[in-house]
């Protein structure tokens, strides 16, 4: 419209006037634009001053115990044994989340028929992403610790968890796998590939990326879950922890945070000000630990994928 | 039925004295022709070209069909995209197949390497036969069909591996390896016009490439399975005008070993490549009707349809 207008010859009075309109709109225009930049900029930074504020707080709350060597051992005031349970517990879930998401993904992405019962299980999953965590815990407490004979212990824990991942795992896989252009497995078809070839070759090296996002992120999901662990795992540990025993019960990082500020508060041999700075390096760890797991995932997906496609 | 295509027999018959006598008139302009700039190759109105350009030369008016196919339907769920198809596809020849877009050739071309499998609710009826057997029957084994007929797409789809892992791919499927593997993809890519372009750098990822070398190291994997027929769906449409002409003549150069079917949009390459064409059209009564085959030269230079000749000298919409 404006092109238009702006070849007109403006040399009579009427072109004149539309030119001076049209000076005006696209005035506003600017103004507008710089407007909405403006705002969304003060967003952007007050949300991000924010988050680094909330990181950099818990940092300096927990760097008293971070820096005392007895948070580091297995005394009372020591983390070492939830530090050894929330790698075990993240371990354990991931080896049997990782598979069954990733089988699950592969046969409703690219074998199911696209129909009815494959939306079913979607919305299944999608109703079942939305259950609150301690809802979840209540049912792992029934199903797998009362029903399935596993007791309180780190297997029920796990098994619970992998309920409240799977849902975001196999999303994320099913997106990794939608990533891959179809034109990859129509070539691989084409050369008298067989449909699990095609997977196995091109699709899966070509979605790894994705993959290896959708592992990293579930996992930042598990270290930092703690209501789904509290009926499943319990909140004690066994005098000897440092088993790989799945049958035992044990505490985590979250755990332990939630009782030593929630319903154990004031009953351990530690003051009160001990408390306060355990529970401080307990929080300040599990930043570390998430900073970490999220930052890997970011680099770890990029590598890869600048490995497939590097030239 | 009476879609005024042209059985094998008829245009043996009226064909062959007839383009026999054309080339020997037609040759010596062709020659200059052919030495202009690409860009007025490319103004030339499609029947000059088909004088200027070569493959009448190569056209056997005798060849055997590798493929036959008859009465071909085609439905998109319950979209006809193909109504009643039936040609014969010549053992080391060059068929092109033209006609504005949306009217079924490339859903033709991937009924014959059953691609068309791959988007649920289809249907396929009538047969095309491959080697005494209906390429379209339940119990043709499609791995193996895929095997005999290989495909190049529009778009070049190298896989995110090396050049070298794209050439082994379909050989690696075949349990080839070793030495023999080695030799198999220098050939292809030699064959393909692109070894002396990528021989130093095999094991660096093929996305690297070019559009263009791309598109070849793509002919060059389809090459390296040996197939007997290679479909081409406008294998050049990505390409600029020089890789273009490289193409070309790569695909001139491969029909003495391989039956190849092309589908081109671009009327001087139809007539620049191909020894025969079939010309498509879809319209409101008849979806994806083949309205005329025939040696490219007569569809080119004496259409028997009106539709034929109003596409081919661009006076179509
Ligand atoms: N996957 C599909 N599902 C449904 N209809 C389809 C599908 N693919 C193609 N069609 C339809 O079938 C008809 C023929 O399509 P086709 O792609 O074969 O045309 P074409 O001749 O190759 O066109 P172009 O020259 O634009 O590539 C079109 O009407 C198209 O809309
Ligand atoms: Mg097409």
């Amino acid at each position: 419209m404006s092109m238009q207008q702006m070849t007109q010859p403006a040399s009579s009075q009427a072109g004149i006037e539309r030119a001076q309109q049209q000076a005006q709109v696209v005035r506003r225009l600017h103004t507008n634009n710089t407007i909405a930049i403006g705002v969304l900029w003060a967003i952007t930074v007050i949300v991000t001053v924010l988050f680094i504020a909330i990181i950099v707080y818990l940092l300096i709350q927990g760097a008293p115990a971070l820096l005392s060597l007895g948070f580091y051992g297995t005394g009372a005031t020591g983390i070492a044994a939830e530090l050894f349970n929330t790698f075990y517990i993240l371990i354990l879930t991931e080896v049997i989340l990782f598979p069954i998401s990733l089988g699950a993904a592969i046969y409703l992405f690219e074998y199911a028929h696209q129909g009815p019962l494959v939306t079913i299980i979607h919305f299944a999953a999608e109703t079942l992403a939305g259950v609150p965590s301690i809802v979840l815990g209540l049912f792992g407490f029934a199903a797998f610790a009362v029903y399935g004979g596993f007791g309180i212990s780190r297997l029920a824990g796990a098994l619970t968890l992998l309920c409240l991942n799977f849902p975001q795992a196999l999303r994320l896989f099913e997106a990794a796998l939608e990533s891959v252009p179809g034109d990859l497995r129509e070539g691989s078809l084409a050369l008298g590939a067989s449909k699990w070839h095609a997977i196995r070759t091109v699709v899966l090296p070509s979605a790894l990326p994705g993959l290896v996002t959708g592992l990293i992120l579930t996992a930042g999901k598990i270290t930092g879950e703690a209501a789904a662990l509290l009926f499943t795992m319990g909140l004690f540990n066994p005098a000897n922890v440092f088993t790989l025993n799945p049958l035992i019960a044990s505490d985590t990082l979250t755990t332990r945070l939630y009782f030593l500020k929630g319903p154990g508060a004031g009953s351990s041999s530690l003051s009160f000000s001990q408390e306060s700075i355990l529970a401080a390096g307990i929080a300040a760890v599990l930043i570390l630990i998430l900073l970490i797991i999220n930052i890997s995932a970011r680099s770890i997906g990029r590598l890869i994928e600048r490995r497939l496609t590097a030239a | 039925m009476e879609t005024g295509i042209n059985r094998p027999q008829k245009h043996q018959g009226s064909g062959a004295p007839l383009t026999g006598a054309q080339v020997g008139d037609a040759n010596p302009p062709s020659g200059e022709r052919m030495n202009e700039p690409v860009q007025q190759a490319q103004s030339a109105s499609p029947a000059e070209q088909v004088g200027g350009a070569d493959p009448r030369k190569n056209l056997k008016p005798d060849a055997q069909t590798k493929i036959d196919i008859q009465h071909l339907n085609f439905f998109y769920g319950s979209k006809q995209a193909l109504t009643d198809v039936s040609l014969p596809i010549r053992e080391h020849q060059v068929t092109a197949l033209i006609g504005p877009s949306g009217c079924g050739k490339s859903t033709f071309l991937r009924t014959l390497n059953r691609m068309n499998d791959l988007i649920p609710n289809t249907r396929t009826e009538g047969e095309a036969i491959f080697e005494g057997e209906n390429i379209y029957s339940k119990s043709t084994d499609v791995v193996l069909l895929r095997q005999r007929i290989g495909m190049v797409f529009q778009r070049p789809n190298p896989f995110p591996k090396s050049i070298f892992d794209n050439i082994a791919y379909g050989l690696r499927i075949q349990h080839t390896s070793g030495k023999q593997l080695h030799e198999i993809v220098e050939q292809s890519l030699v064959d393909a016009a692109l070894w002396d372009e990528v021989k130093d750098r095999l094991n660096t990822s093929a996305l690297g490439l070019s559009g263009g070398q791309q598109q070849r190291l793509c002919i060059a994997r389809a090459l390296a399975v040996k197939p007997d027929v290679l479909l081409m769906d406008e294998p050049a449409s990505a390409l600029d005008p020089i890789a273009t002409l490289k193409i070309e003549e790569l695909i001139t150069e491969l029909s003495a070993n391989y039956t190849i079917v092309i589908v081109t949009h671009n009327m001087q390459q139809a007539a620049r490549v191909s020894q025969y064409t079939g010309f498509f059209l879809s319209r409101e009564e008849y979806k994806g009707r083949l309205i005329e085959y025939g040696p490219t030269v007569e569809i080119f230079e004496h259409s028997k349809r009106k539709e034929t000749e109003d596409y081919v000298s661009g006076r179509f919409g």
